[in-house]
Protein backbone atom coordinates (compact mmCIF):
# COMPACT_ATOMS: atom_id res chain seq x y z
CA UNK A 1 0.00 0.00 0.00
CA UNK A 2 1.51 3.29 -1.11
CA UNK A 3 0.28 6.02 0.69
CA UNK A 4 0.46 9.73 -0.77
CA UNK A 5 2.25 12.50 0.58
CA UNK A 6 -0.94 14.01 2.28
CA UNK A 7 -1.81 10.54 3.45
CA UNK A 8 2.04 10.17 5.24
CA UNK A 9 1.44 13.65 6.88
CA UNK A 10 -2.19 13.20 8.41
CA UNK A 11 -0.82 9.82 10.04
CA UNK A 12 2.32 11.78 11.42
CA UNK A 13 -0.34 13.76 13.76
CA UNK A 14 -1.72 13.48 17.00
CA UNK A 15 -5.38 13.18 15.29
CA UNK A 16 -6.37 10.81 12.40
CA UNK A 17 -9.27 10.84 10.37
CA UNK A 18 -9.87 7.84 8.86
CA UNK A 19 -13.19 5.15 7.73
CA UNK A 20 -12.89 1.42 6.94
CA UNK A 21 -14.53 0.71 3.27
CA UNK A 22 -15.98 -2.80 2.34
CA UNK A 23 -17.10 -3.85 -0.80
CA UNK A 24 -18.52 -7.57 -1.31
CA UNK A 25 -19.08 -8.49 -4.88
CA UNK A 26 -22.74 -9.81 -4.31
CA UNK A 27 -25.11 -8.66 -7.42
CA UNK A 28 -25.35 -5.91 -7.24
CA UNK A 29 -22.52 -5.04 -5.26
CA UNK A 30 -22.55 -3.46 -2.39
CA UNK A 31 -20.23 -0.98 -0.95
CA UNK A 32 -20.49 0.30 2.68
CA UNK A 33 -18.01 2.42 4.78
CA UNK A 34 -17.97 3.46 8.27
CA UNK A 35 -19.05 6.99 8.19
CA UNK A 36 -22.05 9.10 7.90
CA UNK A 37 -24.12 9.20 4.29
CA UNK A 38 -23.35 8.77 1.38
CA UNK A 39 -19.48 9.57 -0.32
CA UNK A 40 -17.51 8.70 -3.43
CA UNK A 41 -14.27 7.24 -3.55
CA UNK A 42 -12.28 5.61 -6.06
CA UNK A 43 -11.01 1.84 -4.51
CA UNK A 44 -7.90 1.17 -6.05
CA UNK A 45 -7.80 -0.96 -7.98
CA UNK A 46 -11.18 -2.31 -8.15
CA UNK A 47 -13.28 0.46 -8.65
CA UNK A 48 -13.19 3.69 -10.31
CA UNK A 49 -13.10 7.17 -8.92
CA UNK A 50 -16.55 8.46 -8.22
CA UNK A 51 -18.29 5.18 -7.42
CA UNK A 52 -20.36 5.71 -3.85
CA UNK A 53 -20.22 3.86 -1.04
CA UNK A 54 -23.10 3.63 1.49
CA UNK A 55 -22.92 5.34 4.93
CA UNK A 56 -24.96 5.19 8.17
CA UNK A 57 -25.25 2.25 10.74
CA UNK A 58 -25.09 -0.27 8.38
CA UNK A 59 -21.68 -1.19 8.77
CA UNK A 60 -21.20 -1.11 12.44
CA UNK A 61 -18.36 -3.69 13.40
CA UNK A 62 -15.32 -4.11 11.41
CA UNK A 63 -13.21 -6.61 12.95
CA UNK A 64 -9.31 -6.51 13.35
CA UNK A 65 -7.52 -7.99 10.39
CA UNK A 66 -4.52 -10.17 10.26
CA UNK A 67 -2.85 -11.84 8.15
CA UNK A 68 -1.25 -15.36 8.23
CA UNK A 69 1.05 -15.36 11.39
CA UNK A 70 2.27 -18.23 12.74
CA UNK A 71 0.60 -20.53 10.53
CA UNK A 72 -2.46 -18.76 12.44
CA UNK A 73 -5.19 -17.22 9.41
CA UNK A 74 -7.95 -15.68 10.91
CA UNK A 75 -11.51 -15.28 10.57
CA UNK A 76 -13.19 -12.21 10.84
CA UNK A 77 -17.25 -11.22 10.93
CA UNK A 78 -18.57 -8.06 9.94
CA UNK A 79 -21.42 -7.16 12.02
CA UNK A 80 -24.76 -5.54 11.04
CA UNK A 81 -26.71 -4.47 14.23
CA UNK A 82 -30.41 -2.92 14.70
CA UNK A 83 -31.73 -3.94 10.99
CA UNK A 84 -34.87 -4.41 10.05
CA UNK A 85 -37.27 -7.27 9.94
CA UNK A 86 -37.06 -6.76 6.08
CA UNK A 87 -33.55 -6.86 6.07
CA UNK A 88 -33.88 -10.20 7.97
CA UNK A 89 -35.85 -11.63 5.74
CA UNK A 90 -33.80 -10.61 2.93
CA UNK A 91 -30.91 -11.98 4.48
CA UNK A 92 -31.85 -15.24 5.20
CA UNK A 93 -33.25 -15.71 1.90
CA UNK A 94 -30.11 -14.18 0.48
CA UNK A 95 -27.49 -16.08 2.32
CA UNK A 96 -26.92 -18.56 -0.51
CA UNK A 97 -25.91 -15.82 -2.71
CA UNK A 98 -23.24 -14.01 -0.33
CA UNK A 99 -21.59 -17.37 0.40
CA UNK A 100 -18.13 -17.09 -1.77
CA UNK A 101 -18.24 -13.88 -2.75
CA UNK A 102 -14.93 -11.56 -2.67
CA UNK A 103 -15.01 -9.64 -0.04
CA UNK A 104 -12.42 -6.61 -0.01
CA UNK A 105 -11.57 -4.28 2.87
CA UNK A 106 -9.69 -1.21 2.55
CA UNK A 107 -8.85 2.12 4.25
CA UNK A 108 -9.05 5.70 3.43
CA UNK A 109 -7.29 9.28 5.15
CA UNK A 110 -9.73 12.29 5.40
CA UNK A 111 -8.09 16.09 6.09
CA UNK A 112 -9.29 18.25 8.91
CA UNK A 113 -12.18 19.35 6.13
CA UNK A 114 -13.20 15.55 6.13
CA UNK A 115 -12.18 15.44 2.35
CA UNK A 116 -10.26 12.51 1.09
CA UNK A 117 -6.43 12.82 0.62
CA UNK A 118 -6.21 9.53 -1.42
CA UNK A 119 -8.01 6.38 -2.58
CA UNK A 120 -9.54 3.78 -0.68
CA UNK A 121 -6.26 1.69 0.14
CA UNK A 122 -7.14 -2.36 -0.05
CA UNK A 123 -5.98 -3.93 3.13
CA UNK A 124 -7.64 -7.27 3.14
CA UNK A 125 -9.09 -10.01 0.55
CA UNK A 126 -11.16 -12.70 1.96
CA UNK A 127 -14.26 -14.84 0.57
CA UNK A 128 -17.22 -14.03 2.30
CA UNK A 129 -18.90 -17.23 3.86
CA UNK A 130 -21.78 -17.63 6.57
CA UNK A 131 -24.58 -15.21 6.68
CA UNK A 132 -25.99 -15.68 10.19
CA UNK A 133 -28.91 -13.81 11.82
CA UNK A 134 -29.76 -13.38 15.45
CA UNK A 135 -32.58 -12.14 16.88
CA UNK A 136 -32.67 -11.53 20.90
CA UNK A 137 -35.47 -12.02 22.28
CA UNK A 138 -37.62 -8.54 24.00
CA UNK A 139 -37.48 -9.08 27.69
CA UNK A 140 -40.09 -6.19 27.80
CA UNK A 141 -41.76 -3.26 26.34
CA UNK A 142 -38.87 -0.99 26.79
CA UNK A 143 -36.39 -3.25 25.77
CA UNK A 144 -37.13 -4.31 22.64
CA UNK A 145 -36.10 -6.95 19.90
CA UNK A 146 -32.66 -6.39 18.50
CA UNK A 147 -31.71 -8.03 15.10
CA UNK A 148 -28.29 -8.56 14.14
CA UNK A 149 -26.93 -10.07 10.86
CA UNK A 150 -22.98 -11.53 11.14
CA UNK A 151 -20.97 -12.14 8.01
CA UNK A 152 -18.38 -14.33 8.63
CA UNK A 153 -15.21 -14.15 6.28
CA UNK A 154 -11.80 -15.79 5.55
CA UNK A 155 -9.06 -15.35 3.77
CA UNK A 156 -7.83 -17.81 0.79
CA UNK A 157 -5.34 -19.27 3.72
CA UNK A 158 -8.43 -20.12 6.69
CA UNK A 159 -9.00 -23.75 6.74
CA UNK A 160 -6.33 -24.67 4.35
CA UNK A 161 -5.48 -27.81 5.70
CA UNK A 162 -9.16 -28.69 5.56
CA UNK A 163 -9.77 -28.64 2.00
CA UNK A 164 -13.07 -28.34 0.47
CA UNK A 165 -14.59 -31.27 -0.59
CA UNK A 166 -15.23 -31.39 -4.69
CA UNK A 167 -16.26 -34.49 -6.65
CA UNK A 168 -16.20 -34.96 -10.63
CA UNK A 169 -19.97 -34.60 -10.68
CA UNK A 170 -21.93 -32.98 -12.96
CA UNK A 171 -22.63 -30.16 -10.17
CA UNK A 172 -19.61 -29.67 -8.76
CA UNK A 173 -18.42 -29.11 -12.73
CA UNK A 174 -20.92 -26.63 -13.04
CA UNK A 175 -20.33 -24.45 -9.75
CA UNK A 176 -16.40 -24.46 -11.08
CA UNK A 177 -16.87 -24.10 -14.75
CA UNK A 178 -20.57 -22.81 -15.71
CA UNK A 179 -21.68 -24.74 -19.46
CA UNK A 180 -19.20 -27.48 -19.07
CA UNK A 181 -20.49 -30.89 -19.96
CA UNK A 182 -17.13 -33.13 -19.28
CA UNK A 183 -18.76 -34.43 -16.10
CA UNK A 184 -22.17 -34.73 -17.99
CA UNK A 185 -21.92 -38.81 -17.73
CA UNK A 186 -20.28 -39.45 -14.34
CA UNK A 187 -23.34 -40.71 -13.06
CA UNK A 188 -23.36 -43.92 -15.64
CA UNK A 189 -20.15 -44.97 -13.95
CA UNK A 190 -21.36 -45.63 -10.66
CA UNK A 191 -21.18 -48.49 -8.73
CA UNK A 192 -24.11 -51.15 -9.19
CA UNK A 193 -25.28 -49.51 -12.61
CA UNK A 194 -25.21 -52.15 -15.43
CA UNK A 195 -24.19 -51.20 -18.92
CA UNK A 196 -25.10 -53.01 -21.75
CA UNK A 197 -21.98 -54.11 -23.98
CA UNK A 198 -22.78 -51.80 -27.40
CA UNK A 199 -23.98 -53.95 -30.02
CA UNK A 200 -22.86 -53.42 -33.35
CA UNK A 201 -23.96 -53.57 -36.82
CA UNK A 202 -22.69 -56.10 -38.99
CA UNK A 203 -20.78 -54.28 -41.36
CA UNK A 204 -22.34 -54.45 -45.13
CA UNK A 205 -21.38 -56.46 -47.27
CA UNK A 206 -19.05 -55.22 -49.76
CA UNK B 1 -42.91 3.08 2.93
CA UNK B 2 -41.34 5.57 5.03
CA UNK B 3 -43.37 8.55 5.97
CA UNK B 4 -41.80 11.59 6.98
CA UNK B 5 -43.81 13.59 9.62
CA UNK B 6 -43.24 17.25 9.55
CA UNK B 7 -43.29 18.56 13.61
CA UNK B 8 -45.24 21.86 14.06
CA UNK B 9 -42.41 24.10 15.70
CA UNK B 10 -45.45 24.95 18.69
CA UNK B 11 -44.66 21.48 19.44
CA UNK B 12 -40.90 21.76 20.47
CA UNK B 13 -41.14 24.54 22.46
CA UNK B 14 -39.03 23.23 25.43
CA UNK B 15 -37.24 24.14 28.56
CA UNK B 16 -34.32 23.19 27.66
CA UNK B 17 -32.48 22.08 24.25
CA UNK B 18 -29.17 20.50 23.31
CA UNK B 19 -28.10 19.55 19.56
CA UNK B 20 -25.33 18.41 18.78
CA UNK B 21 -23.33 16.21 16.37
CA UNK B 22 -22.32 12.90 17.58
CA UNK B 23 -18.76 12.11 16.62
CA UNK B 24 -17.49 8.30 17.06
CA UNK B 25 -13.53 9.08 17.84
CA UNK B 26 -11.34 6.22 19.24
CA UNK B 27 -7.97 6.99 21.69
CA UNK B 28 -5.42 3.87 20.76
CA UNK B 29 -4.33 4.47 24.40
CA UNK B 30 -1.18 7.04 25.59
CA UNK B 31 1.99 6.98 23.46
CA UNK B 32 5.51 6.36 25.90
CA UNK B 33 6.10 10.22 25.11
CA UNK B 34 2.65 11.01 26.81
CA UNK B 35 0.43 11.68 23.59
CA UNK B 36 -3.17 10.49 23.26
CA UNK B 37 -3.61 10.13 19.79
CA UNK B 38 -7.43 10.34 18.55
CA UNK B 39 -9.02 8.29 15.27
CA UNK B 40 -11.88 9.43 14.09
CA UNK B 41 -13.79 7.66 12.06
CA UNK B 42 -17.81 8.39 11.68
CA UNK B 43 -17.09 10.77 8.56
CA UNK B 44 -18.62 14.01 10.52
CA UNK B 45 -21.07 12.86 12.43
CA UNK B 46 -24.63 12.65 12.70
CA UNK B 47 -26.95 15.11 14.50
CA UNK B 48 -28.50 14.28 18.10
CA UNK B 49 -31.22 16.17 19.68
CA UNK B 50 -32.44 16.17 23.38
CA UNK B 51 -35.15 18.62 24.65
CA UNK B 52 -36.07 18.76 28.22
CA UNK B 53 -39.51 19.37 29.55
CA UNK B 54 -41.53 20.17 26.94
CA UNK B 55 -44.57 21.52 27.97
CA UNK B 56 -48.39 20.73 26.98
CA UNK B 57 -51.67 22.16 26.75
CA UNK B 58 -54.42 20.38 25.68
CA UNK B 59 -53.84 21.07 21.81
CA UNK B 60 -49.87 20.15 21.91
CA UNK B 61 -50.90 17.60 23.83
CA UNK B 62 -53.47 16.02 21.24
CA UNK B 63 -50.93 16.72 18.44
CA UNK B 64 -47.88 14.76 20.58
CA UNK B 65 -49.66 11.81 21.43
CA UNK B 66 -51.32 11.58 17.33
CA UNK B 67 -47.39 11.94 15.96
CA UNK B 68 -46.02 9.98 18.32
CA UNK B 69 -48.33 7.23 17.54
CA UNK B 70 -47.70 8.03 13.59
CA UNK B 71 -43.87 7.76 14.36
CA UNK B 72 -44.58 4.08 14.85
CA UNK B 73 -41.26 4.07 17.28
CA UNK B 74 -39.27 5.34 14.77
CA UNK B 75 -40.41 3.62 11.80
CA UNK B 76 -41.77 6.42 10.51
CA UNK B 77 -39.50 9.28 10.28
CA UNK B 78 -39.82 13.12 11.95
CA UNK B 79 -38.69 16.44 10.12
CA UNK B 80 -37.88 18.16 13.23
CA UNK B 81 -37.32 22.61 13.75
CA UNK B 82 -33.97 23.42 15.46
CA UNK B 83 -34.48 25.80 17.68
CA UNK B 84 -30.90 26.25 19.27
CA UNK B 85 -29.17 28.79 18.16
CA UNK B 86 -32.53 30.80 17.07
CA UNK B 87 -31.03 34.18 18.68
CA UNK B 88 -27.83 33.56 16.90
CA UNK B 89 -29.49 33.51 13.19
CA UNK B 90 -28.42 36.29 10.95
CA UNK B 91 -31.48 38.04 11.32
CA UNK B 92 -31.99 41.35 9.10
CA UNK B 93 -31.30 44.87 10.98
CA UNK B 94 -34.28 47.25 10.85
CA UNK B 95 -34.67 50.33 12.50
CA UNK B 96 -31.73 48.76 14.81
CA UNK B 97 -34.11 45.44 15.63
CA UNK B 98 -33.52 42.20 14.37
CA UNK B 99 -36.46 41.89 12.04
CA UNK B 100 -37.35 37.81 12.54
CA UNK B 101 -40.49 37.73 10.78
CA UNK B 102 -42.43 39.94 8.02
CA UNK B 103 -46.14 40.80 8.34
CA UNK B 104 -48.53 38.46 6.68
CA UNK B 105 -49.21 39.77 2.82
CA UNK B 106 -52.76 39.82 1.72
CA UNK B 107 -54.45 39.58 -1.53
CA UNK B 108 -54.52 42.58 -3.54
CA UNK B 109 -57.57 43.23 -2.24
CA UNK B 110 -56.44 43.07 1.18
CA UNK B 111 -58.49 39.65 2.04
CA UNK B 112 -56.62 37.05 3.65
CA UNK B 113 -56.87 33.23 3.40
CA UNK B 114 -60.28 31.86 5.20
CA UNK B 115 -58.18 30.75 8.47
CA UNK B 116 -57.20 34.26 8.88
CA UNK B 117 -53.79 33.57 7.41
CA UNK B 118 -51.70 35.58 4.60
CA UNK B 119 -48.52 34.97 2.28
CA UNK B 120 -45.76 34.49 4.34
CA UNK B 121 -41.98 34.78 3.42
CA UNK B 122 -38.65 34.23 5.46
CA UNK B 123 -36.93 36.65 6.82
CA UNK B 124 -33.09 35.49 6.08
CA UNK B 125 -32.94 35.00 2.43
CA UNK B 126 -29.76 33.79 0.97
CA UNK B 127 -28.65 31.94 -2.14
CA UNK B 128 -25.76 29.05 -3.01
CA UNK B 129 -23.21 30.50 -5.65
CA UNK B 130 -21.73 27.41 -7.73
CA UNK B 131 -21.93 23.61 -7.29
CA UNK B 132 -21.19 22.03 -3.91
CA UNK B 133 -20.00 18.63 -4.81
CA UNK B 134 -21.18 15.51 -2.37
CA UNK B 135 -19.37 15.93 1.14
CA UNK B 136 -18.09 19.46 0.78
CA UNK B 137 -17.53 21.39 3.57
CA UNK B 138 -17.21 24.59 1.84
CA UNK B 139 -20.27 26.83 0.52
CA UNK B 140 -20.01 30.09 -0.92
CA UNK B 141 -23.36 31.68 -0.14
CA UNK B 142 -24.66 35.08 -1.02
CA UNK B 143 -26.41 37.56 1.16
CA UNK B 144 -29.45 38.81 -0.20
CA UNK B 145 -31.52 39.29 3.41
CA UNK B 146 -29.70 39.28 6.58
CA UNK B 147 -26.89 40.09 8.65
CA UNK B 148 -22.74 38.51 7.91
CA UNK B 149 -22.43 35.49 9.08
CA UNK B 150 -20.38 35.17 12.06
CA UNK B 151 -19.79 31.71 12.77
CA UNK B 152 -22.39 29.06 15.07
CA UNK B 153 -24.97 29.68 12.81
CA UNK B 154 -27.61 26.57 11.65
CA UNK B 155 -29.34 26.32 8.18
CA UNK B 156 -31.05 23.92 6.35
CA UNK B 157 -31.33 22.36 2.78
CA UNK B 158 -33.79 20.59 1.31
CA UNK B 159 -31.59 17.75 -0.94
CA UNK B 160 -33.51 15.87 -3.45
CA UNK B 161 -33.07 12.61 -1.92
CA UNK B 162 -31.77 13.18 1.54
CA UNK B 163 -34.69 15.69 2.26
CA UNK B 164 -33.98 17.95 5.15
CA UNK B 165 -30.50 18.20 6.60
CA UNK B 166 -29.20 20.65 9.11
CA UNK B 167 -25.74 22.29 8.84
CA UNK B 168 -23.69 24.18 11.24
CA UNK B 169 -21.15 27.24 10.06
CA UNK B 170 -17.84 26.83 11.65
CA UNK B 171 -15.96 29.69 9.82
CA UNK B 172 -17.00 32.98 6.83
CA UNK B 173 -14.39 34.12 4.57
CA UNK B 174 -15.92 37.20 2.24
CA UNK B 175 -14.64 36.17 -1.08
CA UNK B 176 -13.57 39.13 -3.77
CA UNK B 177 -17.14 39.62 -4.95
CA UNK B 178 -18.51 39.73 -1.39
CA UNK B 179 -20.01 36.50 -0.98
CA UNK B 180 -19.24 34.55 2.43
CA UNK B 181 -17.39 31.54 1.74
CA UNK B 182 -18.85 29.07 4.77
CA UNK B 183 -16.82 25.85 6.26
CA UNK B 184 -19.07 23.86 7.72
CA UNK B 185 -20.07 20.34 9.05
CA UNK B 186 -21.20 18.20 8.71
CA UNK B 187 -20.42 17.60 5.17
CA UNK B 188 -22.71 17.82 2.52
CA UNK B 189 -25.21 15.02 2.35
CA UNK B 190 -25.75 15.36 -1.07
CA UNK B 191 -24.81 17.57 -3.90
CA UNK B 192 -25.88 21.07 -3.95
CA UNK B 193 -26.65 23.05 -7.05
CA UNK B 194 -25.96 26.67 -7.88
CA UNK B 195 -29.10 28.67 -6.41
CA UNK B 196 -30.49 26.84 -3.36
CA UNK B 197 -32.08 29.14 -0.65
CA UNK B 198 -30.47 27.58 2.51
CA UNK B 199 -33.41 27.88 5.36
CA UNK B 200 -31.84 30.08 8.48
CA UNK B 201 -35.06 31.01 9.82
CA UNK B 202 -36.17 27.66 11.10
CA UNK B 203 -34.14 25.53 9.74
CA UNK B 204 -35.36 20.96 9.73
CA UNK B 205 -33.61 18.02 10.28
CA UNK B 206 -35.34 14.58 9.49
CA UNK B 207 -34.78 12.67 12.86
CA UNK B 208 -35.99 9.36 14.07
CA UNK B 209 -36.65 8.44 18.22
CA UNK B 210 -33.42 7.31 19.45
CA UNK B 211 -35.62 4.68 21.10
CA UNK B 212 -39.12 3.49 20.59
CA UNK B 213 -40.25 5.54 24.30
CA UNK B 214 -38.13 8.70 23.30
CA UNK B 215 -41.33 10.47 22.71
CA UNK B 216 -42.95 9.03 26.02
CA UNK B 217 -45.27 11.36 27.00
CA UNK B 218 -45.62 11.34 31.28
CA UNK B 219 -48.96 12.75 32.54
CA UNK B 220 -49.02 14.27 36.66
CA UNK B 221 -52.30 15.20 38.55
CA UNK B 222 -54.51 17.88 36.92
CA UNK B 223 -53.80 16.27 33.23
CA UNK B 224 -50.52 18.16 33.12
CA UNK B 225 -48.40 16.77 30.54
CA UNK B 226 -44.81 17.17 29.82
CA UNK B 227 -42.36 14.92 27.41
CA UNK B 228 -38.13 15.37 26.95
CA UNK B 229 -37.57 13.47 23.66
CA UNK B 230 -34.49 12.62 22.42
CA UNK B 231 -33.88 12.07 18.91
CA UNK B 232 -31.06 11.01 16.47
CA UNK B 233 -30.63 12.10 12.49
CA UNK B 234 -32.03 9.60 10.38
CA UNK B 235 -31.66 8.39 6.86
CA UNK B 236 -34.33 7.10 4.77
Amino acid sequence: MLLTDAETKALRSSSVRSAAFVRIATNPMLRLWSGVGDIAAQFVPLDPAGTVFRGIGELVGVPELQQLINGAAARIEFTLSGVSEHVLAVAAGEAAAVQGRTVHVGEAFFDDAWQLLGPVHLMWRGIADQLSIQQAPSTGIERPIVRTVTLSAGSMLTGRRRPGLSYFTDQDQQRRSSGDRFCERVSLYQQGVEKGWPRFDDPPEE
Amino acid sequence: MTQLIYVPPALMAAAGAKVELSARVIAPGMTASGVIPLVSTDGGGLWSMAFSTVAMDDDIARTWLAIASLCDGGVNKLIVPCFVGWPLAPWPIVGGSPLIAHDPVPHSDDALFSDGTGYVQRAIVMRTVGTAPLRATTLTLEIIAGSALRGGEHFEIVHQVKKHRIYRVTRVVIDGDGNSVVTIRPPLREVVPAGVEPNFDQPRCVMQPVSPDALDAEWEPAFLGHSSPRLIEAFV
